[in-house]
């Protein structure tokens, strides 16, 4: 066998995933051949220190991204689902979600398809089917209603592209009324414990707070102008978790300020200026 | 080269099966989490993003990508606690997540650098010329992780798996959609690319 073909078989050398025979004829020819003894040499050491890679840790702003961006997530579709709605008889689930709309039920419960959540019922295809006709029936009747409301308008357009502003509307103030919770509690903590912080990055904060505040003036401008824009409410969204992602950092440092922490601290000043 | 240095199988330190006992508390983690438990998310976070922070930061290249894929990952992990049925352990779910996000990444960003790669893939592996090993005993971290970063993506994704993860050819075959011997292709690739580069980078490095 050439060098060539040794050298296909060093991985699995290295690897230690050759049969005996396999291994017997690699190692004597890594015996009378330096090239392919170093390659596997080298092999070798790449495949120790590949291993032995030490561990990266995320920086603590992404878990505060992950949170907030959870947490919106949760409102936007009006989950939290209380624990009692498990094993609510499945007839009895509107009116404990107090009047959702049927439609919304999966997004409530989770992504779970709703019938899953329900008492151990056994979902049977007459079931399904059944379901499917009140669903079907459910929805015609809500399209009928629209119908009918819009005939007496005379402006049913107009007055469905309304309503769904108005929800549109309705979901973003829920969700910006969460953020603001969250920003007026964690400002009251680091107004309060603000001196834990030297001056100059006191300073740096509030700075890069202003920004994020312009920024968030600007989102609500651009969704007054287009409220539907998807790109001026995704803004505003970023906007608003990253003043809560700052807030909760300040918070941390000042913890570990307190704590006279000052490796902690160095290390959420890093992650704030990535 | 001694028998140490030929390695063992790499032990995958990541349990598929879960025993009773992490079952029911996965089971019970996964509930909470489903219920709104902001508490729960957290320990859940705090429990796995360490290890799969690493791989995403080793599969994507830059610690830039590798935040935002760590954060699609719990918030993709969040809205499909549903699907989780403890048939395989939280972290081997979350896992398998991290990985099929990963190559979501880099099938997208392939399509715009295909030239880069396939230029690679093209040029084939180095010859084995040296007579004498030419990557250093104790390689720095620093210059590893660097060269890890400058490989294909494909060859990245295959190294990253296999050589920094531990999982055997055909655990990573089946992960990346390629069969056992393109695996290896790739793994044997990106030896020989990290070869180059951490040899050119210690006869070159000012002595």
């Amino acid at each position: 066998m050439t060098c060539e073909g040794y050298t296909e078989r060093l991985g699995d050398y290295v690897d230690g995933t050759l049969d005996a025979a396999d291994m017997g004829a690699v190692s004597a020819h890594l015996e009378t051949c330096d090239s392919c003894r170093a390659l596997a040499s080298d092999f070798s050491r790449l495949r120790v220190a590949a291993r032995s890679l030490e561990p990266a840790l995320p920086p603590a702003h992404v878990w505060t991204r992950i949170s907030a961006a959870v947490e919106a997530q949760q409102h936007r579709s009006g989950l939290r689902l209380p624990e009692r709605l498990d094993g609510v008889p499945w007839w009895r689930l509107p009116e404990r979600l107090d009047g959702v709309a049927w439609w919304r039920l999966p997004e409530r419960l989770d992504g779970v398809a709703w019938w899953r959540r329900l008492r151990p019922i056994q979902w049977s295809p007459i079931l399904a089917g059944a379901a499917v006709v009140v669903l079907l029936c459910g929805g015609a009747w809500i399209a009928w209603r629209e119908v009918a409301n819009a005939g007496r308008s005379r402006q049913s357009t107009t007055a469905a592209s309304a309503k769904a502003v108005e929800t549109f509307e309705s979901e973003l103030s829920l969700a910006e009324e969460h953020y603001s919770k969250a920003i007026a509690s964690l400002e009251q903590i680091t107004k309060s414990d603000a001196n834990a912080l030297d001056g100059q990055t006191a300073q740096v904060l509030q700075t890069n707070l202003a920004i994020i505040d312009t920024a968030i003036g600007q989102s609500r401008d651009a969704l007054k102008a287009a409220p539907a824009s998807e790109v001026a409410q995704q803004s505003l969204f970023d906007a608003l978790r990253s003043k809560v992602a700052l807030l909760q950092d300040t918070v941390a440092l000042i913890n570990e300020m307190r704590k006279g922490n000052q490796a902690g601290a160095a290390r959420i000043v890093s992650g704030m200026n990535q | 080269m001694t028998r140490a240095e030929v390695g063992q199988p790499l032990v995958q330190d990541l349990p598929s099966k879960p025993s009773g006992d992490v079952k029911a508390a996965d089971l019970e983690l996964a509930r909470r989490c489903r219920h709104g438990d902001s508490a729960a998310f957290e320990e859940l976070y705090r429990a796995h993003a360490g290890r799969l922070y690493n791989l995403v930061l080793r599969m994507a290249g830059s610690t830039q990508d590798a935040e935002d894929l760590l954060q699609d990952v719990f918030l993709h992990a969040h809205r499909k606690l549903a699907s989780f049925r403890g048939e395989s352990t939280l972290g081997t779910w979350l896992y398998r997540l991290a990985v099929n996000q990963c190559l979501d990444f880099l099938r997208g960003r392939q399509a715009k650098m295909t030239r880069v790669t396939d230029s690679f893939d093209a040029e084939g592996a180095a010859e084995p010329a040296a007579v004498v090993p030419v990557v250093p005993t104790a390689i720095s971290r620093v210059d590893l992780e660097r060269a890890i970063a400058s490989l294909p993506d494909r060859c990245r994704a295959a190294f990253v798996l296999h050589d920094v993860e531990g999982f055997e050819h055909n655990e990573v075959a089946a992960m990346l959609g390629v069969s056992e011997g393109t695996s290896k292709s790739q793994v044997h690739k990106a030896r020989m690319k990290l070869r180059d580069i951490l040899g050119n980078t210690t006869n070159t490095a000012p002595r």
